[in-house]
């Protein structure tokens, strides 16, 4: 069936080569050319930087010690969850979603409210010391380290709670029946099985500290800190600078590197002990945490009331504050910069619907994109498999810095004609390149499921191949389709890093909208539409969980 | 002294119960199998014992010693039960040897005599040699065995065995039943096993507990279990597929309600029953006879071959009444047969527990 191959594989060659390969070639090549011509000269000017040695170290610094503390807090809240009598297990489980659900540049924004320069704590602080400094200092690496960790440590908490959860209690049980004290049994067993989840978390908190860009950017600029994902961008707006984009081409393959580097050493470490324990039936063992039960208790619950409500609420009291540097009070709340931004600066709307489009269209290309992917991979016996899933994961694997920089390297002039460069289409590309692999997922999960004998009988019963595609196939991956659409609209809606790169006038995304009025300082402003992101961003996360929990039981 | 004593177990699960105050002692060196269908209490029952469940009310003594009463509870590393898991439950981090020799480690036994007893224990399970593997490398008949291994080492007053062999090919089942009754014969050991499958537990108990719905309805050696079930449930279970309606017709006399036909047949009675019951018949046990008092004549509907033997159908009134025969039999053909030993259960007891709508707990 020839015609049936290039239908199934030009539109897939076309976006995989245009907004995949070609991008990344052209990145590599910029790495390694000046003028057109094959040189070292960017290589060499980066690492003769002591400057770029700095960026570097800093990248590292906060990663490692933003994976310590959040690896820490999420294993340990892991632990108190699914092993313990914690009392109000169900709120927590679904409390520790939230920091997971508020995109980490709003995270940054509301720590800024509660605890920057004239953030409420320090307000409060000097009000009643009298002193004049700030008790806190988030700007530069402890804010950052700590914006990043309580921003990230969701990604622990999940893997550790699934491999406690999956784990056979019987392992638990079988050490207590041989003479194990409950603690002891948590010692030998529990804590020695789950320890790859341990580490395989801590890798996922790693990667995407290294790879943000949206704390670094807030809490780092005012302090001169940069880290990698900063410098990138810095160095790219850097218009004055001879070969900046080549030099940003060449920061961009050191970050790669590092990542890169990071899970060969997991996989090195963690590659043989990864025990299948999914075999879960009854009840695991409960460590009643006696008299200390109510502490712990309380304890969580200040924890999240200090690191996920409190900073909430203070960006929304910032952005009802009529007038900024007035003291705190009643009178001074009001709706004003919400009304302001709504009704006198038309631009908002714009980039509100800029990003609903954005968020919709890339969405739909994926999940069209995701089906020829899925049925090439689940179905076919096409050679070239592993290219193309590498080709999907790619973008979505390397920091979005870098897959910026690739789009404007590749479309900075037009390519067969068309000029993509400073219009919405860059934006769109690039979206759909980053969030193809979540609409892949489900997909191919679902043609998986969907074995090929229900297509086979359907045939033999005298339909056509696309008829029995379309009476049997489709309506069993229908769900499919819907949770892989919402999976990569989500977090296209309140996007930063690519669009920040990317956006030119009259195509800016929410984000950038966000971000430009933080940094031309209309802290009102940025905070009140910040609240409107989160709120978008809590609903959409919410509908995305109610779907796939709702498919999930179906 | 039994090595353990139930009293009035009961065990609910968010108020339903799926233990209903059983009594049950199993004797020093006996190997008692808890036989039911799943969801009948019997692994829960195991786990109160092994003290992975807190029982609701009654009373569970190990060799004497209450370890589980009102107001007193022993945790399950303080009562010296070994336990085997359906799942093996094999810790994938550690070698054979660690598996085998944690007991003993948790019990202050030096490393020299720790290593020694490690040895001959897995010898005794017939795993020399493959101390320094891990679980991934073996079998899961082999990880059957270090899980076994482990339970014995301990040398635990009592060794709980809840499925053990379910997760293992038809072949090697039938070789792990030898295997662990030849141990228990050889150790001495007291076993409390629970199967679902009625083979395992007639071929390897000393007496078997039949349980439904949370109740024993029967504990006696196999071979009583299988000639004289005590209800209906307990001959479903051991293998009785039919039931004929019938009502008494005399001393040890039961006439058969077939239809037209009502032939009587002899059958051991209980003195002073009367009315209505059913007849429970093996299709292993009926077979063909010339002519007599007490046969059946029907009409074969179905023959199915199932080497050496044919198992047929024979269709008298409105009832078909399985047989197994040698005789090479035509569908159509009209047969005389017997019933052969046949058991009956009054009215009261056909309702059957296993058929009362109940939660499934385990």
């Amino acid at each position: 069936m020839p015609i049936f191959r290039l239908l199934l594989g030009l539109p897939l060659g076309l976006v995989l080569v245009g907004a995949v390969a070609y991008p990344s070639l052209i990145l590599v090549w910029h790495a390694f050319a000046r003028d057109g011509r094959p040189t070292l000269a960017n290589l060499a000017a980066v690492l003769h930087d002591a400057d770029i040695w700095r960026v570097l170290w800093n990248s590292v610094h906060v990663s490692v010690w933003a994976t310590l503390l959040g690896g820490a807090i999420g294993t340990g809240l892991a632990f108190l969850v699914a092993r313990t009598d914690l009392p109000g297990q169900r709120i927590f489980r679904t409390a520790l979603m939230l920091p997971y659900l508020i995109p980490p540049f709003i995270a940054a924004l509301a720590w800024l409210a509660l605890a920057g320069p004239v953030g409420f704590v320090n307000q409060l602080w000097m009000a009643v010391t009298g002193v004049e400094e700030p008790l806190f200092r988030i700007y530069g690496a402890p804010g950052i380290i700590l914006v990043m960790a309580l921003a990230h440590y969701p990604l622990a908490y999940f893997t550790v709670l699934a491999s406690l959860e999956r784990m056979d209690p019987a392992l638990e049980e079988a050490a207590r029946s041989s003479g194990a004290s409950p603690a002891r049994t948590a010692r030998d067993v529990t804590l020695p099985l789950v320890a790859p989840a341990i580490g395989a978390g801590a890798i996922l908190v790693f990667l995407r500290c290294m790879e943000n860009f949206g704390i670094p950017a807030i809490l780092g600029f005012p302090a001169k800190y940069f880290v990698l994902t900063t410098k990138i961008y810095a160095t790219i707006l850097d218009f004055d600078r001879a070969h900046n984009l080549g030099l940003a081409a060449t920061l961009s393959l050191l970050l790669v590197a590092v990542a890169a580097a990071i899970l060969a050493l997991q996989r090195r470490i963690l590659g043989g002990r990864a025990y299948g324990l999914t075999r879960a039936v009854g009840q695991p063992p409960i460590f009643s945490l006696g008299e200390w039960r109510r502490t712990v208790g309380i304890g969580v619950t200040v924890f999240l009331l200090v690191t996920s409500v409190a900073p909430l609420l203070a960006i929304l009291l910032t952005a009802l504050t009529r007038a900024y540097g007035m003291p705190f009070g009643w009178s001074n709340l009001g709706l004003q910069n919400f009304h302001t931004l709504f009704f006198k600066v038309p631009v908002v709307w714009r980039a509100m619907g800029n990003s609903l489009v954005l968020a919709a269209s890339a969405a739909t290309f994926a999940v069209v994109l995701a089906i020829l992917i899925a049925y090439v991979q689940v179905r076919t016996r096409a050679r070239g498999k592993g290219l193309l899933e590498a080709l999907v994961i790619l973008p979505f694997a390397v920091p979005g810095t870098v897959v910026a920089l690739a789009m404007i390297l590749a479309f900075l002039r037009p390519v067969l004609g068309l000029s993509l460069y400073n219009t919405i289409w860059i934006i769109l590309v690039a979206y759909v390149a980053r969030f193809l692999t979540l609409a892949v997922k489900p997909v191919a999960a679902a043609f998986t499921q969907v074995h090929v004998s229900l297509e086979e009988a359907a045939r033999s019963s005298g339909a056509s191949l696309s008829r029995s595609v379309r009476d049997i196939t489709m309506p069993l991956i229908r769900s499919a389709l819907v949770s892989g659409w919402f999976l990569a609209a989500v977090p296209a809606i309140t996007e930063l890093t690519l669009s920040v790169l990317l956006w030119s006038a009259g195509n800016e995304t929410i984000g950038v909208m966000v971000f430009n009025m933080h940094e031309e300082g209309k802290v009102l402003l940025s905070s009140a539409l910040a609240v409107v992101v989160m709120a978008v961003a809590l609903t959409s996360n919410l509908l995305l969980r109610r779907l796939t929990s709702g498919l999930a039981e179906a | 002294m039994p090595a353990v004593e139930l009293q009035n177990l009961w065990k609910d699960f968010h108020s339903v119960p799926a233990v209903c105050g059983i009594h049950l002692s199993v004797q020093e060196g006996e190997l008692l199998a808890l036989l039911g269908p799943s969801g009948c209490g019997k692994t829960t029952t195991l786990r109160t014992v092994a003290g992975f469940e807190v029982p609701t009310a009654g009373e569970i003594r190990i060799r004497g010693k209450t370890v589980s009463g009102p107001g007193h509870f022993v945790p399950p590393e303080a009562r010296n039960v070994g336990m085997v898991f359906q799942s093996y439950a094999v810790w994938p981090h550690m070698t054979v040897e660690a598996n085998v020799a944690y007991p003993l480690k948790l019990r202050g036994v030096p490393p020299a005599e720790r290593r020694e007893r490690t040895r001959r224990v897995l010898e005794l399970v017939q795993l020399p040699g493959l101390e320094f593997r891990f679980p991934h490398q073996l079998s899961g008949g082999q990880q059957q065995r270090v899980a076994l291994a482990r339970a014995l080492n301990m040398e635990p007053a009592v060794l709980l065995l809840d499925e053990p062999l379910s997760n293992l090919d038809a072949q090697l089942r039938k070789e792990m039943r030898l295997e662990i009754k030849a141990l228990q014969r050889r150790l001495g050991i007291t076993i409390l096993y629970v199967t679902h499958d009625q083979e395992e537990a007639l071929t390897m108990a000393d007496r078997i507990a039949v349980m439904g719905s949370g109740v024993i309805h029967q504990v006696a050696p196999p071979e009583e279990v299988f000639e004289e079930p005590a209800d209906r449930f307990v001959a479903e279970f051991m293998g009785c597929t039919t039931f004929l309606p019938c009502e008494v017709a005399g001393v040890n006399r039961v006439r058969l309600l077939l239809g037209e036909e009502a032939p009587t047949v002899s059958c051991p009675l209980p003195s002073g029953v009367s009315g209505r019951g059913v007849l429970g018949i093996r299709a292993q046990e009926a077979h063909l006879i010339r002519d007599g008092s007490e046969a059946l004549t029907g009409r074969v509907t179905l023959r199915t071959y199932r080497g050496g033997s044919f198992e047929v159908r024979v269709q008298v009134g409105k009832h078909v009444i399985p047989l197994i025969t040698t005789t090479p039999l035509r569908e159509g053909d009209t047969v005389q047969f017997a019933l052969g030993p046949v058991r009956f259960f009054p009215d009261v007891s056909c309702a059957i527990p296993g058929e009362v709508p109940q939660a499934t707990v385990m």
